[in-house]
């Protein structure tokens, strides 16, 4: 939801004009998802929607809070370095886990909606991708770029994932645990 | 980022120059119509039988352009500047989850007006920024208050986008261009979605408050003769662009609140020929 | 070179008329009229449409409304990119007028729509020629509106956008055979 806020957010902020279109379109994507999101947490029995997305750790407050923070009309790279290269790509991430670690029978409906929502996200993410590349031109502008995903991606790091520790399982501790 | 972005501050490239409304209204040269020896010319409706008609309507398929920029970023500011909750007007802005949704949804529909109007520019020969911008679109979706911010641009913005369209679609029928028609039809059917959208949320957001929804209709009355532009939308034979009863019939407005509009446009014409007259006796003075 | 505007000075706009006089004298040696021709450009200043015309040939009288000068983006402005599109494209109209092989086309209050669009491609060409900009799709949308959204049409735009030396029935033939192809 977040997602979608701030890209709608920032298309008044941005000056290209391919870019602040495109982010009109990726906003709805990431609506959509949440959209179906809200209408499949009640189903799993989860009456208060709320609760479960409500933010897991105060770690990934502070993340949205530094990845939302960019504003001026001077900052598009900084924009799209957050959500495309640091928050996209976690959320891939963790959407594919699910994805993999669910029941296909039983949380089909589930599957069913993490297919479509991340044909979209790789989507967006190659978009992004591509509009960032397009943008950095000069070693200055890279630098801004590794710099800004540098501090987001630590904050990430901090929060654990974007679901928190877990985000994406841990395989490292299953295999230790399979070997004790 | 700030829960409230300023006119001022819309970020633009440097082929875009804007020109206060205010400027327009205090041009002290009268634009008259009169007959022609190559049929009417002036400022009257867009018809391929005027001399001028190919850049009138590149000069109005760029307002339109610019417009679908401004409503893209106005719809995604709403996605941004409130908190989801109930909106019942109390407190902090907050608006309905569903609410937001819709506005995402309408940002898709405006960037793609957005890329069908770059289409057209190439199609009829017009530079993006040939033609200077006005910013008062935008501003209309600056109001702090939700349900005014909705009414003001889904309402009255969207129907004058309505208006507009409809009269490209038949302009584009009448000079036989199969692109132009094609292209408005298209976008004339999401903005009748646009404007039922702000319908809604004006009566589920009002139901249990009879005085906001009075000053949201306000705001929309006010809003409805700032786009009469002193006469350039209206239902006389010379309007430039004509109220497009029908559509606006499918998009949830009553016969009562189009009478009002045509009464509203015709004031902001009268309005209008009197300023122009008292620029002109000042000047000559 | 006798290039007479008027007025002398504007009140409703910000013109300069000796900004106008110079580039239209610069026109008229890059058009190829006569050094000795008399011009006169009479700007109406009192209204914002953008109407320009040849009023008389001989002396060469041209009338045009204000905003057929202004910058679009600068009210009350003068551009002279759109003042050397508006008064060149008028200027070769009127060295046509003058050459006995062009022929003899109707007054300009007697052209049709399409004869004046057709005649007005030829002209914008030729500025385009001389290294002036002049929106090249921008007159295929002005021909297309006249004569039709049609391949037949764009052909003859084609053909009056690159020949060289055409004549007043070159002209007529292209349009017509363009206005030949619109279904019925």
């Amino acid at each position: 939801m977040r997602l979608f806020e701030v890209l709608g957010g920032w298309v008044a902020t941005i000056p290209e004009l391919d870019v602040k279109l495109r982010l009109g379109t990726h906003c709805y994507h990431h609506a959509w998802h949440s959209e179906l999101w809200h209408k499949r947490l009640p189903e799993l029995r989860e009456m208060n929607p709320e609760r479960l997305t409500a933010p897991p750790n105060d770690e990934l407050v502070a993340f949205i809070d530094a990845m939302t923070e960019p504003e001026g009309p001077d900052l598009t790279i900084e924009k799209l370095v957050g959500a495309y290269r640091v928050l996209i790509p976690a959320k891939i991430a963790a959407y594919t886990y699910h994805l993999n670690n669910t029941s296909t029978i039983t949380d089909a409906p589930t599957i069913r909606s993490l297919k479509f929502i991340l044909q979209d996200e790789l989507d967006d993410w190659r978009d992004g991708e591509m509009m960032i590349q397009s943008l950095i031109q000069t070693e200055a502008e890279l630098q801004r770029a590794i710099d800004h995903q540098a501090m987001l991606q630590k904050l990430m790091l901090a929060a654990g994932g974007i679901a928190g520790p877990g985000s994406i399982g841990d395989s490292y501790e299953a295999t230790e645990e399979a070997h004790a | 980022m700030r829960k409230s972005f300023p006119v001022e501050d819309l970020a633009r490239d440097d082929r875009f120059v804007r020109v206060p409304i205010i400027e327009r209204f205090n041009d002290p040269r009268t634009a008259r119509q009169e007959d022609g020896p190559k049929g009417k010319r002036g400022p009257g409706r867009l018809t391929p039988d005027r001399p001028d008609a190919p850049d009138a309507a590149r000069a109005l398929m760029h307002g339109i352009f610019v417009g679908e920029i401004q409503a893209l970023e106005g719809a995604g500011r709403t996605c941004w500047d409130f908190e989801v909750g109930a909106g019942n007007g109390e407190g902090i802005p907050e608006v309905p989850f569903e609410l937001k949704l819709d506005m995402a949804r309408q940002c898709w529909d405006e960037a793609r007006h957005c890329e069908i109007s770059i289409k057209l520019s190439g199609h009829m020969g017009t530079e993006l920024g040939e033609f200077s911008e006005n910013t008062f679109l935008y501003e209309a979706a600056c109001n702090p208050d939700p349900v005014l911010r909705l009414t003001g641009v889904n309402r009255a913005l969207e129907g004058l986008a309505i208006d507009v369209f409809n009269t490209m679609r038949e302009f584009g029928e009448v000079a036989g261009d199969p692109v132009l028609e094609f292209c408005e039809d298209w976008m004339l059917a999401d903005e009748v979605t646009h404007v039922k959208m702000g319908s809604d949320w004006l009566r589920r957001l009002t139901v249990n408050d009879k005085e906001r929804q009075e000053r949201a209709l306000e705001f929309q009355r006010v809003v409805d003769k700032l786009f009469s532009l002193g006469g350039f939308r209206g239902e006389e034979e010379d309007s430039p662009v004509r109220l497009a009863r029908r559509f606006r019939e499918l998009a949830g407005f009553e016969k009562d609140e189009m009478d009002t509009l045509a009464e509203i446009a015709r004031e902001a014409r009268e309005e209008m020929e009197a300023r122009v007259e008292a620029n002109r006796a000042a000047v000559a003075n | 070179m006798p290039v007479e505007v008027r007025p002398d000075t504007f009140s409703m706009v910000s013109f300069d008329a000796a900004e106008i006089r110079a580039i239209v004298e610069k026109l008229v040696t890059e058009v190829g009229l006569p050094d000795d021709l008399v011009v006169t450009i009479e700007v109406d200043e009192t209204t914002p449409m953008g109407r320009a015309r040849v009023a008389t040939v001989d002396p060469v009288h041209i009338t045009v409304e204000s905003g057929a000068l202004e910058d679009v983006k600068r009210l009350r402005q003068l551009s002279a990119e759109g003042t050397i599109d508006v008064l060149g494209k008028l200027l070769f109209s009127v060295r046509d007028r003058f050459d006995p092989g062009f022929g003899t086309p109707p007054t300009d209050d007697d052209l049709t729509l399409q004869e004046s669009v057709a005649w007005e491609v030829y002209c914008v060409a030729r500025l385009g020629r001389l290294g002036h900009s002049v929106q090249r799709q921008r007159r295929l949308y002005h021909f297309r509106n006249r004569h039709g959204f049609t391949d037949a049409a764009d052909s003859a735009f084609d053909h009056l956008w690159t020949v060289e030396d055409l004549t007043w029935d070159d002209i007529v033939a292209a349009s017509q055979g363009a206005l030949a192809a619109l279904p019925a």
